[in-house]
């Protein structure tokens, strides 16, 4: 064979559209967790906008008793009212991380506190995570 | 890729392009082996080709996508698409409506009834089409050997003399040929992997002592070459991708490099172009009995194929050399490397997923909780089989509901459900949800709608389903409205309720 370097370009073209190897499980967990820290710093700073910065610009959150939240104004407003009435900081006991790729379902158990650490309610919640842009967000959120 | 390839090889040599066609044909054959042997490789944005690449039109794969976001990336979300009527789901071979009376059964007891390893009907077109192209190959193999079968060995010592150089050349022991003259006029053929024989017409003593010569360097140098292997294995590619022309094609270009390769030994040991030219063509005019065996066997003259090889036996700028050895192991190492990356290339979620591990009261460790992962599922559901199994389960629980049955719809949850309700009411598994149901229906509720507003698959084997519920009171006027999330999972091939939360 005259030109064996041709199929060796093709099999360096095919292998070019490889890219990187999966990610691992732990890349979403991770990323996860480094999310509720900076819902938790932006809590405690009270920055709503911040805390926003964490949903999705499509997101839905779906509160007991209350209309579904599914715009940005609206993911404001609701937190800003969290705030409002004290919400500081929470406490996550996540039971499960559901899923690969780039959307995860987490379940679990999160209790909100308020400044002075009395526990102000505690839910059950299903939320399905969004990689977006390198970072994970919320997409979709249910409590219960 | 091997075309394009070939492309660029149309300076080089019969042999080598042969090699090129060989390797495209072997890697077809590889490729769903590979699929199946190769860990998944996760890419996003690249489209899942292999059906098509295995030329098998799969009514699975995923045709519905929907641009869920500003940044125009697509997600496999299904956005209250209802399941479209006109495509069956693949798991429902055999029930492919939705009627009452099926989902009554299912809510009755058999919602595990309808199996997805039910042979969909593209399975069966495949198969009825694999048959007949086997059948037509095996009815060609039969006949050449049965030309084998009534064929004389052929000792007379000229031709042994010949045979016997012919076979050095093509870098054999002296007596690796067997000839044989045959009883009809066929043209000169290898046939057999093993020990192969060849196959010479009738009149075969009859030709000049340089026509003679000629064909059994031929000859010799598809046994030398092995090339009925290669041709078993062009034969099996064909049947198997029956419905893919492009291996159709390849196996042709094979065949026909395969032919002037072995041309350019015989010219490459001295014979006279417009002689063999001569030579061939006697041949193929003579070419009678047993056309359809030579599909089977190795022939020297298809008189499809001679224009072309006398054009290129007669071109003196014809490149006619033989591939180096080690330019072939180059190419079939870099061939297999572009295989193995085909076959392990996954397109965006389509990869294998599971749950990531189920730790009660505290983070996932950092990547080595595999304990809870479920097997992989043997069949990769589309987001239209998916829906419809979720709508047959929804209309399972409605079902059951409306028929007051607890237990009916409790079988479409795992055993391990887990379900969320206000308040952090909590029930675990089918006995609990049963009794959960029950509870509702004491409570006065008789009917149940479902709507499903979306679905998102998760990975393989878990997909998360959003939409509304609405409880009908038997006084008529108390509703009980509210929203859920449910995560469903397959399990041995049925779709189940895994964890569900609602509000109102």
């Amino acid at each position: 064979m005259r030109h064996p370097t041709h199929l060796a370009l093709a099999a360096i073209l095919v292998l070019s559209m490889a890219g990187p190897a999966p990610a691992r499980d732990a890349e979403a967990a991770r990323g996860i967790d480094a999310a509720h820290d900076r819902m938790r710093q932006a809590l405690h700073d009270g920055d709503v906008l911040a805390l926003a910065e964490n949903y999705t610009a499509d997101c839905r959150l779906y509160s007991p008793l209350k209309p579904v939240c599914d715009s940005r104004a609206e993911l404001v407003k609701q937190m800003q009212y969290a705030i409002d009435i004290g919400l500081y900081d929470f406490e996550l006991v996540r039971e499960e991380l559901l899923g690969r790729g780039d959307h995860v379902v987490e379940l679990g158990l999160v209790t909100f506190f308020d400044q002075a650490g009395a526990k102000l309610s505690q839910i059950r919640y299903m939320t399905v995570w969004k990689k977006v842009d390198g970072r994970w967000r919320i997409w979709r959120d249910m409590a219960a | 890729m091997a075309a394009l390839t070939g492309l660029a090889l149309h300076r080089a040599s019969a042999a080598a392009r042969h090699v090129l066609w060989t390797l495209a044909i072997a890697g077809c054959l590889l490729m769903p082996l590979l699929m199946i042997v190769l860990p998944d490789w996760r890419l996003a944005a690249v489209p899942d080709l292999r059906p098509a690449l295995l030329g098998l039109a799969d009514p699975r794969q995923d045709s519905v996508r929907f641009p869920d976001d500003a940044d125009g990336t697509r997600s496999e979300v299904d956005v209250a698409a209802p399941f479209p009527a006109e495509i069956p789901p693949a798991e429902d071979a055999g029930a492919a409506t939705t009627s009452p009376e099926t989902v009554s059964e299912a809510g009755a007891g058999a919602a595990g009834t309808t199996s997805p390893v039910a042979v969909p009907w593209y399975v069966w077109a495949w198969g009825a089409g694999a048959l007949a192209v086997l059948a037509f190959f095996a009815a060609a193999a039969r006949q050449l050997h049965a030309i084998v079968g009534r064929s004389m060995s052929l000792d007379d010592p000229d031709w042994r003399e010949d045979a016997a150089f012919a076979a050095r050349s093509a870098g054999l022991p002296p007596d690796a040929l067997r000839l044989r003259r045959s009883i009809d006029s066929i043209t000169p053929m290898t046939w057999g992997v093993r020990r192969p024989v060849i196959v010479l017409p009738r009149d075969c003593q009859e030709w000049s002592a340089g026509q003679r010569r000629e064909v059994l360097l031929h000859e010799a140098g598809h046994v030398g070459r092995r090339d009925c292997l290669t041709q078993w294995l062009a034969n099996l590619a064909c049947i198997v991708y029956w419905c893919q022309p492009l291996v159709w094609w390849a196996a042709r270009r094979m065949l026909t490099e395969r032919e002037r390769a072995c041309d350019d030994r015989v010219l490459r040991a001295g014979a006279t172009p417009s002689a063999y030219a001569q030579h061939l063509l006697d041949i193929a005019r003579n070419l009678g009995a047993g056309r359809r065996s030579v599909l089977a066997g190795v022939a020297m003259a298809r008189r499809s194929q001679v224009s072309g090889r006398l054009l290129a036996i007669l071109d003196p700028g014809c490149n006619r050399g033989g591939p180096r050895r080690s330019h072939v192991l180059a190419a079939a190492a870099a061939t297999l490397v572009a295989l193995s990356t085909l076959a392990a290339l996954t397109p965006g979620r389509l990869v294998h997923a599971a749950p990531m591990g189920a730790l009660a009261g505290g983070r996932p460790p950092d990547g080595s909780d595999t304990a809870n992962e479920p097997s992989r599922p043997a069949v990769r559901w589309s987001l239209q089989g998916i829906r419809g199994a979720i709508d047959r389960g929804n209309l399972a629980i409605e079902t059951a509901v409306g028929a007051r049955d607890g237990e009916a719809a409790s079988r479409v949850y795992s055993n391990d459900a887990v379900l969320f309700g206000m308040g952090g009411e909590e029930r675990h598994g089918r006995r609990q949800v049963a009794e959960l149901y029950a509870s509702l229906f004491a409570q006065g509720y008789r009917e149940l709608a479902i709507e499903v507003e979306e679905t998102l698959r998760l990975d393989d084997g878990l997909v998360h389903e959003l939409g509304r519920f609405t409880y009908f009171h038997e006084n008529g006027r108390t509703h009980l409205r509210g929203r859920y999330m449910s995560i469903w999972r397959l399990e041995d091939g049925e779709w189940l309720v895994y964890r569900d939360i609602s509000n109102i």
